[in-house]
């Protein structure tokens, strides 16, 4: 589980701009986590993986490396050491590879932002002996990879990061289902997505992960001139899924599409609330480390 | 009908500029950025919200940027707004002006302390103080049924011309605007000078209008062509006015000590009635007799008077009323009467009977003389009687009318003798007998154009089923008096037999009367000065009762005094008509004069014929009575010379009706109005640019509003 303690993280490593300037992923992943771990309290290498739990008589068949000698020495009995398995999580990054992502007014795209978060969690995930699977989709679930904990499957998680198959989607909601009916052991399931399609088909997609008693984690991905609609001058707006072209008037069309923007958001917050659905949102222009810090201090404040 | 033209016509080309929002726009569309977006969902549904609002707010931004390129430019081009048709005037142009002042005697209405005429040549003599300038002719028109020109020749002087208009005199004649601009159009096509204008004082009486003539619309079309007309109405709005026309006497021939009617109409120009009203009758200036009449609102009144003249010879007369109104020159009549001491009549008796029961002279010179031949004088009739067929031997000088009881008893010389007498102004009566409708003197009068009528044979009708005049059918002036049948019946004479008559089809031959079957009973025609009648009855007792009846005695006197008339000048005129005055062979030596009704004198030369002297005198211009008579008897003849009816009638003419005539370039100016002003605007136009410039600026707001709403100022 993420147990990280809350801090201020590193502010200049951690910003879009520096990161656009590293070239690797791995890297980039490093940097965000580094920048997170130099503000918490206490080592995640401390007192994680294997722990303790108690004595019992040895029988037959047990291995003999476990046997605790010094007991054997105070009570001249064979005993053996039974240690207790904390990091049994299995988490799943559902990635959006969709060509909407690839959207960018500053220094990173919403699919670049959404890489680096993902490959931070997964680096954070697995240094905590935990499992993480990786779900890159479009319409469709279109790369699914299981969970795992070994350093060789972050690499793995890595290499698909770098290079998601790009695809124009129709529905989030699909992809949702799909991988919903993959994942049957309970987990958790993190949401790396900008979420454009109907709101209600989307919080009906998280409502199936949440129906496999998934705990779910969307971070929604968005660029700042989709939150603001910054145009002034008349523009021809061209679909990235390949709805068309679009001449318009910025300035008269503002208004109603910031309204319709804050509605559909709205719509995702109180719906995610009602799922019990962590619902970040994470605008591209905001240092990705300051990002997770920030959620992960709210996640261990209010559990 | 307005043009426009500009002074600045070189910045036109700037008018291009208004295309420059629309290059904009497109320069703008082809450099448009291509902005890739994924947020398609919510941009493609705000545009579909506000797509038709979009476009038309775009259109409309366009249009008025447009529109304020355009106005702008356009201002700065100076556009001057004039009356189509019509070059613009120079300033330094020289113009030739017709000056038409309305002196008909409408324009005497007064307005505080002067007339309408003196509004008029105020607003005449402003022209020359605001308008005209020195190198400018000038025209002076006095306008009326017969307009004449004041300053006939075009005048450079225009201090001259000034004081012509300052002194230009009211007349009493009708105003006639069609006549008036065929004179105009006379005058001004004389003019080579190509700048032309008609500058009109009236008081646009509708009555200038009427009646109208076919030739009027072209006239006013050529003058409209030929210069620009100012049409300046100077009348007082909400006139009204009483005025007393057309007086009557009902006696063509006035005798002595006979009671003659005089009538006149008052016609009430106005919405209110006038009960009550007051009116005068002056004889020879003194107030003789006065009546109440009441007038309707916009109606007339007849009023009426009964004098008798005691004393023969000329009397002039006025009927007028009490108190006088705005417009008082029509508030009276005039008239004039000779009146005779007696009428001599001679009665041919073409079948003399001892029994005076069967004579048809007997009873008609018993009607005539009633009290016997010996007391004639005191009817006024001397009456002589020729008994026997024919004329014979008689002279019929002296006579004034001759009456013939038995028509086919006249020869074909008789005939060609009463021919002369009738067309030297005497009056014949024939009455036929029971072969009316034969003799060698019938044909010969017929055949000479002298009969009224082709006498019939006679038609005989049973006892029962008798005939009688008819009163209503007597409209002429002969037997008017009897269409009263309260006092005289003249219906109450009963015919059963009478002579058919057809009337002679020629426009002087009149039926006076008809018998209640409809056919004529008595046919009149006027032939030289004289008067003829013939009648379908029997002056006596053969298959009438007429002779018995009480009407028979007024009935012939009636008609007798009407045919003596014709030895009569007319004496009641209208302005402008000519005075022909008849004086004996003994004055052909004498000089002559003509007194006019404001007392000045006037020598006049006479012409001596074969009657004796006539004097001829046409210039009747104004209203009153006009004496004429030798240096020594200088009041020998009266004629009153009365004002033209209908011209009092103050309506005016609908300004849209003048704008007609007037044509595109003419206007209409009010007395309330700057004439300098309207002839400045109508010679130059009118400039426009500061109207274009202001309202470029609401425009240049809206579209300011417009573009913030559309947030390109945002």
């Amino acid at each position: 589980m993420l147990a990280p303690a809350p801090s201020e993280p590193h502010p200049k490593l951690a910003d879009p701009q520096t990161l656009a300037r590293i070239a690797r992923l791995e890297l980039r992943a490093r940097v965000v986590v580094e920048g997170i771990i130099s503000g918490m309290h206490r080592s995640p290498h401390h007192g994680y993986s294997v722990e303790f739990a108690q004595h019992r008589q040895y029988t037959r068949g047990d291995e003999i490396r476990h046997i605790d000698w010094k007991v054997y020495g105070r009570t001249d009995r064979y005993h053996v050491k039974q240690f207790e398995e904390e990091t049994n999580l299995k988490a799943y990054l559902v990635v959006d590879a969709s060509t909407s992502m690839k959207y960018q007014s500053g220094a990173l795209s919403k699919s670049d932002y959404a890489a680096i978060v993902a490959a931070a969690l997964s680096s954070l995930l697995i240094q905590q002996r935990d499992a993480v699977g990786l779900a890159l989709f479009t319409d469709a679930v279109q790369v699914y990879i299981p969970p795992g904990s070994t350093p060789s499957h972050m690499r793995l998680l890595l290499d698909h990061l770098e290079r998601p198959p790009v695809a124009p989607k129709t529905g989030v909601s699909h992809a949702f289902h799909d991988l919903a009916e993959r994942v049957r052991r309970r987990g958790l399931i993190i949401v790396l997505s900008d979420l454009f399609d109907d709101p209600k088909a989307v919080l009906n997609g998280l409502q199936h992960f949440r129906h496999r008693k998934h705990e779910v984690i969307v971070f929604h991905v968005l660029d700042r001139d989709e939150l603001t609609f910054p145009f002034r001058d008349a523009a021809v707006f061209e679909g990235m899924e390949g709805e068309g072209l679009l001449p318009a008037e910025p300035n008269a069309l503002r208004k109603e599409y910031l309204r319709l923007f804050e509605e559909y958001l709205a719509t995702l917050r109180r719906g995610c609330r009602e799922m019990a659905i962590d619902y970040v949102p994470m605008p591209t222009d905001q240092p990705v480390a300051d990002a997770l810090a920030h959620y992960l201090h709210q996640r261990l404040r209010t559990r | 009908m307005l043009s426009l033209s500009f002074l600045n016509p070189t910045y036109l080309a700037a008018l291009g500029l208004g295309a420059l929002p629309i290059l904009i726009h497109l320069i703008r569309r082809r450099r448009v950025r291509i902005i890739p977006w994924a947020a398609w969902d919510f941009l493609n549904r705000s545009h579909r919200v506000h797509r038709k609002r979009l476009r038309i707010e775009q259109l409309l931004l366009l249009l008025l940027r447009i529109i304020i390129i355009c106005l702008v430019v356009l201002a700065f081009c100076r556009p001057v707004f004039r009356m189509r048709g019509m070059a613009m005037t120079a300033p330094d142009a020289r113009v030739h002006a017709l000056i038409v002042l309305d002196n008909s005697y409408s324009m005497g209405y007064r307005v505080g302390n002067g007339t309408t005429f003196d509004r008029a040549r105020q607003a005449a003599r402003s022209l020359f103080r605001q308008v005209l300038k020195e190198g400018d002719t000038v025209q002076v028109v006095l306008a009326s049924a017969r307009p004449e020109a004041l300053i006939r020749e075009p005048t450079y002087n225009l201090q001259q011309a000034a004081s012509a208009v300052a002194s230009a005199p009211l007349g009493d004649r009708a105003t006639d605007y069609g006549a008036t601009a065929a004179f105009c159009l006379r005058l001004l096509q004389q003019v080579r000078n190509p700048v032309r204008e008609v500058y009109w004082f009236t008081d646009s009486q509708r009555s200038g209008f009427e009646p109208r003539r076919r030739s009027d619309d072209s006239v006013w079309a050529a003058l409209a062509h030929a210069a620009r007309i100012t049409w300046v109405d100077v009348g007082e709005a909400g006139r009204s006015n009483i005025s007393v026309e057309n007086p009557v006497l009902s006696r063509d021939l006035v005798l002595r000590s006979v009671p003659v009617r005089i009538s006149a109409t008052v016609h009430n120009y106005a919405p209110t009635a006038r009960p009550g009203s007051l009116v005068h009758l002056e004889i020879d200036g003194r107030r003789v007799a006065s009546a109440r009449i009441d007038i309707p609102a916009h109606g007339s009144a007849p009023v009426h008077f009964v004098y008798m003249f005691d004393t023969a010879g000329m009397h002039t007369g006025h009927i007028s009323l009490d108190q006088h109104d705005a417009l008082p020159r029509d508030d009276g009549t005039w008239f004039a009467v000779n009146v005779r001491p007696r009428i001599s009549v001679l009665l041919v008796d073409g079948y003399p009977n001892p029994d005076p029961a069967r004579d048809e002279a007997f009873y008609l010179a018993t009607a005539l003389t009633p009290t016997g031949p010996s007391m004639g004088a005191s009817a006024g009739i001397t009456l002589a009687i020729h008994a026997g067929p024919g004329l014979g031997r008689t002279n019929l000088t002296g006579y004034d009318v001759v009456i013939v009881a038995g028509l086919e008893t006249l020869s074909a010389g008789d005939a060609r003798l009463l021919a002369t007498f009738a067309r030297q102004g005497g009056g014949l009566l024939l009455f036929p007998g029971r072969n009316g409708s034969q003799g060698s003197g019938t044909a010969a009068l017929q055949s000479l154009g002298v009969l009224p009528a082709r006498v019939g044979p006679r038609r005989t009708l049973p006892a029962d089923a008798g005939v009688s005049l008819d009163a209503a059918s007597m409209t002429g002036s002969a037997l008017e008096a009897f269409r009263d049948t309260s006092q005289i019946d003249i219906g109450s004479g009963h015919f059963t037999g009478y002579n058919e008559l057809a009337p002679a089809s020629a426009p002087d031959v009149r039926v006076d009367a008809r018998l209640s079957d409809g056919h004529p009973a008595l046919v009149e025609r006027r032939i030289g000065s004289g008067r003829v009648m013939v009648t379908a009855f029997s002056a006596g007792t053969y298959q009438s009762d007429l002779p018995y009846k009480p009407a028979y005695v007024p009935l012939v006197h009636q008609v007798t005094s009407y045919l003596a008339a014709g030895r009569s000048e007319p004496r009641l005129l209208q302005v402008d008509d000519p005075i022909v005055a008849h004086f004996g062979v003994a004055e052909a030596g004498a000089g002559f004069v003509v007194t006019k009704p404001n007392g000045s004198l006037l020598h006049v030369r006479g012409e001596l014929g074969v009657q004796g002297v006539t004097v001829p005198f046409p210039g009747t211009r104004s209203a009153g009575i006009y004496w004429v008579g030798t240096t020594a008897h200088p009041h020998s003849q009266a004629f009153a010379v009365n004002l033209p009816q209908g011209e009092g009638d103050p309506a005016v003419v609908a300004d849209t009706a003048i704008k007609r005539l007037l044509g595109s370039s003419g206007q209409i100016v009010h007395g309330g109005q700057s004439l300098a002003a309207a002839v400045h605007q109508a010679r130059s136009g009118s400039e426009v640019w500061r109207g274009l410039a202001i309202a470029a600026l609401p425009l240049l707001f809206l579209e300011g509003l417009l573009a913030r709403r559309m947030g390109r100022r945002g």
